[in-house]
């Protein structure tokens, strides 16, 4: 509390760990999209190589939210 | 004979494993400091590779990774100019890939695939090598040496002449405090210099800037990947459709005679505007995000704890390598594919299979 | 933007970068590559047809084996049933000559044996003359002209009496062939006679001599159905039914 600068520091740190919750989401969000996909080739083993393909790509969109909030938490520790 | 030979070898190796162990561990905790594993230094902007220099050590790393690639096709090309049709050794890798590669572009995009594939497919292998090139020992470890401005910081050692050049290491046993006031940083291991020439000693309290960083640890080779990527998509999009391509994303028709859903669409248009510039942060920052975090966590679990678990890390890493470079070429081929259809699905349907 | 490590010169650094890369992974391994990934997907796909048409040709000639096999076993069937037959038809055919041959033995030795008795009783013929001469001298006890005794046997036993047939003065049957029976063998020129005598009194073409020593002496001429008995034995059988 003495230091404002070591103060906003500590912020910043928290902050972007804080904005790095985003990460629960979309690890959930990636998690349902494996177990579909492995339900579906298991289901399905002809169709593997399609599924996975559309697997690959939903959960890469799933990422992507974790991909902003990583943006986010390094722009506050380093740019803001 | 030969079935004994190798329980022989398999013998062998067990305790050549078992001595790497011994030898991580002593390092890890003997009394010799100098080998003491410490944390990382976490730089996000890439460093020049000596001072001043315009040069930065993700720049000389991209040109190995170029370099390798290169040679490999160009091994290939020779190959072919032989007019072999069965190829051997590692040409045959690196045609496997690029036909699993070709494979899959063909399945996405059909007659399309000729035009796409180059793009696509140096993206994937640019990525692939460099992801992979980035595991090798001496990146991220042999560097020169800075005076740090952060702490802490650590004392050099010089360790023997390499052809007139003094070599260095950093004592991590001998922690330094910086004169300037430090927030927290810290040097990366076993460090070498070129630097000591005109000085006994380059620095007094001392930390090690890499010659070599893995290149998808640096946020301009991805965002340059993905603004290529995004780039490309629009131009095939356009090359398919013609300026109607663009009529996804400014949608006038519905505004004018749509009613309530034509502003709908409309709106929506201007989304899909803006998710062009997504695909830009996404692509970028997912390989960025991954490779980097990779990176952080080796070095750091290496340095809690060196022996036993790094080894597997290192094979998820190069798991993660080539993964990373096939969900960004696949999202490439999708997002290229789905632009040489038109947005209302009339007449050039049918191209895409 | 600095702070991420973000700089416009690296960025184009790297956008350079990756078109150099594009253009000579082009040029060294995309298109070779892939031509020849198309060329062996030609080449394997060559062969595969290769391989049906081999597969085709090699089940057209199991085809034209089986064919072959069944035209073969065919003939041979055919081939065993033409010499069945044809063996048949030669063991008939030998049979046949056989059973010729043998009915011509037979009736050789028929012909033989007809032969041989006529021959023998051509002989006894003189002896029974001589004996019926020396006989009669002893009954009659007067010896008759030897000439004219001997003329009347003859006559007796032949039925032709002074070069005519005497059956024949007192007949007039017609007909194309006839049968002449005697006791005893006629002599050739008894034979001639009653030829001739035939031939010109009843017209008849062809003329057989048998020999039946039942009728004891004479003639008898069968002509068609129509019998001209002139034998002893006859005679005597009227003799008798007139007798009795």
């Amino acid at each position: 509390m003495n230091d404002p600068v070591a103060f906003v520091a500590g912020l910043k740190l928290l902050g972007a760990g804080l904005a790095m919750l985003g990460a629960i989401g979309a690890g959930v969000g990636v998690g349902i999209a494996a177990s579909g996909g492995v339900q579906a080739m298991g289901r399905n083993p002809d169709a593997a190589n399609i599924i996975q393909t559309n697997m690959i790509l939903g959960m890469a969109f799933a990422e992507a939210v974790a991909i902003y909030a990583l943006a986010v938490a390094l722009i506050i520790i380093f740019a803001a | 004979m030969s079935e004994q030979t190798k329980k022989w070898r398999y013998g062998v190796k067990r305790w050549i494993v078992l001595a790497l162990f011994i030898v991580g561990g002593y390092a890890a905790f003997g009394r010799n400091t100098m080998l003491r594993p410490i944390s990382p230094v976490v730089v996000l902007p890439a460093e020049p590779i000596s001072p001043n220099s315009p040069i930065t050590n993700t720049m000389l790393a991209t040109l190995i990774a170029d370099v390798v690639l290169l040679l490999f096709a160009f091994g290939a090309y020779r190959f072919h100019k032989q007019g072999n049709l069965v190829p051997n050794g590692l040409y045959n890798f690196f045609e496997t890939i690029i036909e699993f590669l070709w494979n899959t572009v063909e399945g996405a995009t059909g007659k399309w695939a000729k035009r796409i594939f180059p793009v696509v497919a140096t993206i994937f292998l640019l990525i692939f090598f460099a992801n992979v090139i980035k595991l090798f020992p001496g990146f991220e470890s042999i560097g020169w040496m800075k005076e740090a401005h952060k702490a802490p910081a650590y004392a050099p050692v010089k360790l023997f002449d390499l052809g007139g050049l003094p070599v260095y290491t950093i004592d991590k046993g001998r922690p330094v405090e910086v004169e300037a006031h430090g927030e927290e940083a810290t040097a990366a291991a076993g460090a070498e210099s070129e630097h000591g020439e005109a000085k006994t000693e380059p620095c007094h309290a001392c930390e090690v800037v890499p010659f070599l960083r893995g290149s998808a640890t640096d946020l301009n080779f991805t965002i340059a990947l993905a603004i290529i990527a995004v780039v490309m998509t629009q131009v095939y999009g356009v090359w398919a459709l013609g300026p109607s391509y663009f009529s996804k994303f400014f949608q006038f028709g519905a505004l004018v005679n749509g009613g309530i859903f034509g502003l709908i669409n409309f709106g929506v248009g201007f989304l899909e505007l803006i998710l062009e510039f997504a695909k830009i942060l996404s692509f970028s920052f997912r390989l960025f995000g991954n490779i980097f975090a990779g990176t952080l966590l080796l070095s750091i679990v290496g340095a809690l704890l060196p022996i036993v678990i790094p080894p597997g890390l290192y094979l998820f890493e190069i798991f993660f390598g080539i993964i990373q470079a096939y969900v960004f070429f696949l999202l490439a081929t999708m997002f290229i594919s789905m632009a040489l259809v038109s947005h209302h699905g009339d007449g050039h349907g049918e191209e895409h299979h | 933007m600095a702070a991420l490590g973000i700089n416009l010169g690296f960025l184009l650094f790297q956008v350079f970068n990756f078109v150099i890369v594009l253009i000579l992974l082009y040029a060294w391994a995309y298109q070779p590559i892939v031509n020849g990934l198309e060329n062996r997907k030609k080449k394997i796909a060559q062969s595969l047809e290769d391989a049906r048409i081999a597969a085709e040709a090699r089940a057209n000639a199991e085809e034209e084996a089986r064919a072959i096999l069944t035209k073969a076993q065919a003939e041979a069937t055919e081939k065993i049933r033409e010499a069945t037959v044809r063996a048949e038809a030669a063991a008939a055919d030998v049979k046949r000559q056989a059973e010729v041959e043998a009915a011509k033995l037979r009736e050789q030795a028929i012909a033989d044996a007809e032969v041989d008795r006529e021959r023998i009783l051509s002989e006894v013929r003189g002896q029974i003359a001589a004996l019926s001469i020396a006989a009669t001298q002893k009954l009659i006890g007067d010896a008759l002209d030897e000439k004219r005794q001997r003329a009347l046997i003859d006559e007796f036993f032949s039925g032709v009496k002074a070069g005519k047939v005497t059956l024949l003065e007192e007949s007039d049957v017609h007909g194309a062939s006839a049968e002449i029976t005697s006791a005893l063998p006629l002599t050739d020129q008894e034979k001639e006679t009653v030829r001739q005598q035939i031939t010109t009194k009843i017209g008849a073409q062809t003329v057989a001599f048998r020999v039946d020593p039942n009728i004891l002496g004479g003639l008898v001429v069968k002509v068609g159905d129509k019998v001209l008995d002139g034998s002893v034995a006859g005679r005597l059988e009227n003799l008798r039914q007139s007798l009795s």
